[in-house]
């Protein structure tokens, strides 16, 4: 009961100086998100065609919002054609009961009941010069429409990103925004999720960061990364990991590695880097990423960081 | 009285002995040119010797020898010698004699005293004997030590400072030959039987008047171990359970007549001897001009050097970062888990200095901490361990950091008879061995016959 208490302050405590984020964030330094066509193969860097996103509304927060999404079309600059451009993405906002806590919801596979609580608006988007490097926008959502979720004292909305047909790679982002013509911060509100399906940057030595949540009952946690094409590095950084390394996947499959999580970690947030290489990186190189803990149940990313972004905490020991 | 004295001289022209006066003497002037005294003492306010003066006694007309007493007057003259104490008298020849607490210890016997009784013979009847001294009077009569033996010498008696130990000389069959040093070890009122103190002490020739230092140095006479003549006094500490190397006391103490029975002051740089040098046997003060030193401290190496690592990790192996480290004194050093050493003392603040090597990006000061140094209050120099005989040496003072010894002299003994004064100074052994290399210093506002001085010592050993 302490424990969750804490938890909970965390969480206030962040969500309170934190205002909405454009997912990804900036703190995440992750260029677009990325769904594949359901035709594509999974060499492309999508292991399921589908991205799952949870925004979190907070109960302060009694006004209309819009989801708003940029470049949701699948055939502009931005988006990555396997030849000609021929997929049709969907966007789908839910909420109501079970949106989120149907476990069905949290899990990084989606071959259970992924779609659970109320449907509040879809659209399917084929290469469309409207919409592409533009904004579509989803709402006006009332917060009451999500799920209330007590451990973060809000409504939970949840966004679906499924390549329904065609082999191309759709690269988009969202905006939690109380405005529908413009990005306007929800203040306190948030974004996760449990499996991020992205675009890695093409410059050296670029950083992109997942902010995966570390609580009380965590004594290890597994990153499982795919497709990464062995390039570059995946590391932690935490008060007591200073750039923990990770194995990395090779084209189109699976790898873990395993990490402890020391006391002064736990309630605390990891910073998982994915750094491209000093020299030669490559272009357009995409990849997912999910952690688990001991209990392999996976942990939530939240764009925002809770608690902030965490640093290393050097100790000098000297000894005669 | 010229006498002759049965020694096996063993003089070695490249030797051991000091190559300077380290001292001056004088005899002291109630000593006659027709009578002997020796081995001499302080008890209460009086000087005791052995010796045959005249004084009246029919033990004394008949040439033997006794207990004598005198004292310094306050004009700093010596009084007429008289005998100890008349209830001492026996029929033989007595003496040197020793106080341990309330106990006169008194060699006794049938000895020469021209040969300082290095010869016995199947008649001899020389040895220890004690006798309590209770109030102003002596109980009962002497007492006879246990480990006296018949055809043997057993005399010139000495103690540990716990009176636990006995040190003398005797000539027992199985030593070394002639008169060795022998020690037994109390338990109770009964004395163990004799050990003989080995070869490193005892030799061939004869070695006897021990005489054992508060400050844990063993005093004796030999006529081997190198002596310039005739017996010579050395000296012998124990230090890792072993006796070392006996080194002479040097000249002018030592001559090439017969130097023996040292009785040293508390502070090592001053004592009472014997010598026939002017013809009979006389008594001698001494006071060195160069500083003693005893008690040293083994010297280790200067040691200003600490361990750094950075500990915050539970991954140790996640080396993607360079660490970079001010050391606080103009030093950067980059590498973690190390050793380093400082150049001086004091308090550094070190700093350090991260490069992430994946992404080039520098961060700067991610943490500090003060590290202060201090050496040890002592005194260094270095050593090799190990050189060659006729190798010139340089010998320098590395740091003083003694807070009341702040004088630039330095004292140097060099554990075979050789002792220089200076900061640096070069001496080269001759004999293969090893050395006991001592580095002294004396208390600021003290001169060297006051107490306030320290040492230290370092082992060499010499090869041929």
């Amino acid at each position: 009961m302490r424990v969750s208490a804490i938890i909970l302050f965390i969480f206030f405590l962040a969500i309170y100086f934190c205002e909405a984020q454009p997912v990804p964030a900036t703190e995440e330094n992750i260029p677009y998100m990325v769904t594949f066509g359901k035709d594509a193969p999974v060499s492309m860097g999508d292991d399921d065609f589908c991205q799952i996103f949870f925004f979190v509304v907070p109960k302060t927060y009694t006004s209309n919002f819009y989801i708003r999404v940029f470049d949701p079309d699948c055939g502009g600059e931005n988006d990555e054609a396997r030849n000609d451009f021929n997929t049709k993405t969907k966007f789908a906002v839910y909420g109501g009961n079970e949106c989120y806590s149907n476990p069905d919801a949290r899990k990084v596979v989606t071959t259970g009941n992924i779609h659970s609580g109320n449907l509040l608006a879809s659209k399917i988007f084929d290469s469309d010069p409207k919409y592409d490097k533009d904004y579509y926008t989803f709402g006006p959502f009332n917060p009451s429409e999500g799920e209330y979720i007590k451990n973060f004292d809000g409504f939970i909305f949840k966004v679906i990103t499924e390549g329904i047909s065609g082999d191309d790679g759709n690269l988009y982002q969202y905006y939690f925004s109380s405005s529908s013509e413009k990005n306007s911060d929800i203040e306190g509100g948030n974004a996760f999720t449990y499996e991020y399906t992205f675009r890695l940057s093409d410059e050296n030595r670029h950083v992109s960061h997942i902010y995966p949540f570390i609580d009380d009952k965590v004594v290890s946690i597994k990153i499982h990364n795919f497709d990464w094409d062995s390039e570059g590095y995946i590391r932690i950084i935490s008060v007591s990991k200073n750039g923990a390394l990770s194995k990395l996947s090779g084209e189109g499959n699976w790898v873990e590695s395993v990490f402890n999580v020391t006391e002064t970690e736990k309630n605390s947030t990891f910073d998982i880097q994915m750094v491209k290489p000093d020299s030669k990186s490559s272009k357009n190189n995409n990849g997912v990423i999910y952690v688990t803990n001991q209990y392999n149940e996976n942990l939530p990313f939240y764009t925002s960081p809770i608690g902030g972004i965490p640093r290393y905490k050097y100790r000098i020991q000297i000894t005669r | 009285m010229r006498l002759k004295v049965f020694i096996i001289i063993f003089t070695v022209f490249s030797g051991i002995a000091s190559s300077q006066d380290n001292s001056t003497i004088k005899k002291l002037e109630f000593c006659s040119k027709d009578y002997n005294e020796f081995a001499a003492f302080f008890y209460d306010d009086y000087l005791v010797f052995s010796g045959n003066l005249k004084n009246g006694t029919y033990m004394n007309f008949l040439g033997k020898y006794a207990i004598f007493k005198t004292r310094q007057e306050s004009n700093g003259k010596w009084s007429e010698p008289e005998i100890f104490d008349l209830d001492l008298i026996s029929n033989f020849n007595d003496g040197p004699a020793v106080f341990s607490d309330s106990i006169l210890y008194l060699t006794s016997g049938n000895y020469s005293p021209a040969d300082l009784g290095f010869k016995s013979t199947k008649n001899s009847k020389t040895g220890l004997f004690y006798r309590k001294r209770a109030g102003n009077r002596w109980e009962g009569k002497n007492i006879a030590f246990t480990h006296n033996r018949d055809s043997c010498f057993v005399g010139h008696s000495t103690f540990s400072p716990d009176r636990k130990k006995i040190f003398f000389a005797a000539d027992f069959p199985g030593g070394f030959g002639g008169l060795d040093l022998y020690y037994s070890i109390r338990t109770g009122d009964k004395w163990s039987q004799p050990f003989n103190m080995g070869s490193q002490i005892n030799t061939a020739g004869n070695e006897a008047f021990p005489y054992y230092h508060p400050d844990g140095i063993l005093y004796f006479s030999s006529d081997n171990h190198n002596s310039v003549g005739g017996l010579d006094i050395f000296f012998s500490e124990i230090k890792d359970n072993v006796w070392t190397k006996p080194v002479t006391i040097g000249s002018p103490v030592n001559s090439s007549f017969n130097d023996f029975a040292v009785n040293v002051y508390q502070d090592n740089d001053a004592g009472l001897f014997s010598s026939d040098r002017e013809g009979s046997f006389d008594i001698f003060t001494y006071q060195s001009t160069f500083p003693r030193f005893t008690n040293c401290y083994i010297s280790g190496d200067i040691n200003r050097c600490i361990h750094v690592y950075e500990t915050g990790t539970d991954v140790p192996d996640s080396c993607v970062m360079i660490y970079e480290w001010d050391m606080g004194d103009g030093t950067v050093y980059t590498g973690n888990d190390f050793d380093y050493c400082y150049k001086t003392d004091g308090k550094f603040l070190i700093t350090l200095n991260v490069t992430d090597k994946l992404t080039g990006t520098k961060s700067m000061n991610v943490a500090s901490s003060y590290v202060t140094v201090k050496t040890d209050e002592s005194l260094f120099f270095s050593l090799p361990q190990e050189e060659k005989t006729m190798k010139e040496i340089t010998f320098t003072v590395a740091e003083n950091h003694l807070k009341d010894f702040t004088s630039n002299k330095f004292y140097w003994d060099f554990g075979d008879g050789t002792i220089l004064e200076g900061e640096t100074v070069k001496h080269s052994y001759k004999i293969p061995g090893d050395y006991q290399v001592k580095l002294g210093v004396i208390k600021d506002s003290k001169s060297i016959t006051e107490s306030g001085k320290y040492c230290v010592y370092r082992k060499l050993s010499i090869k041929k």
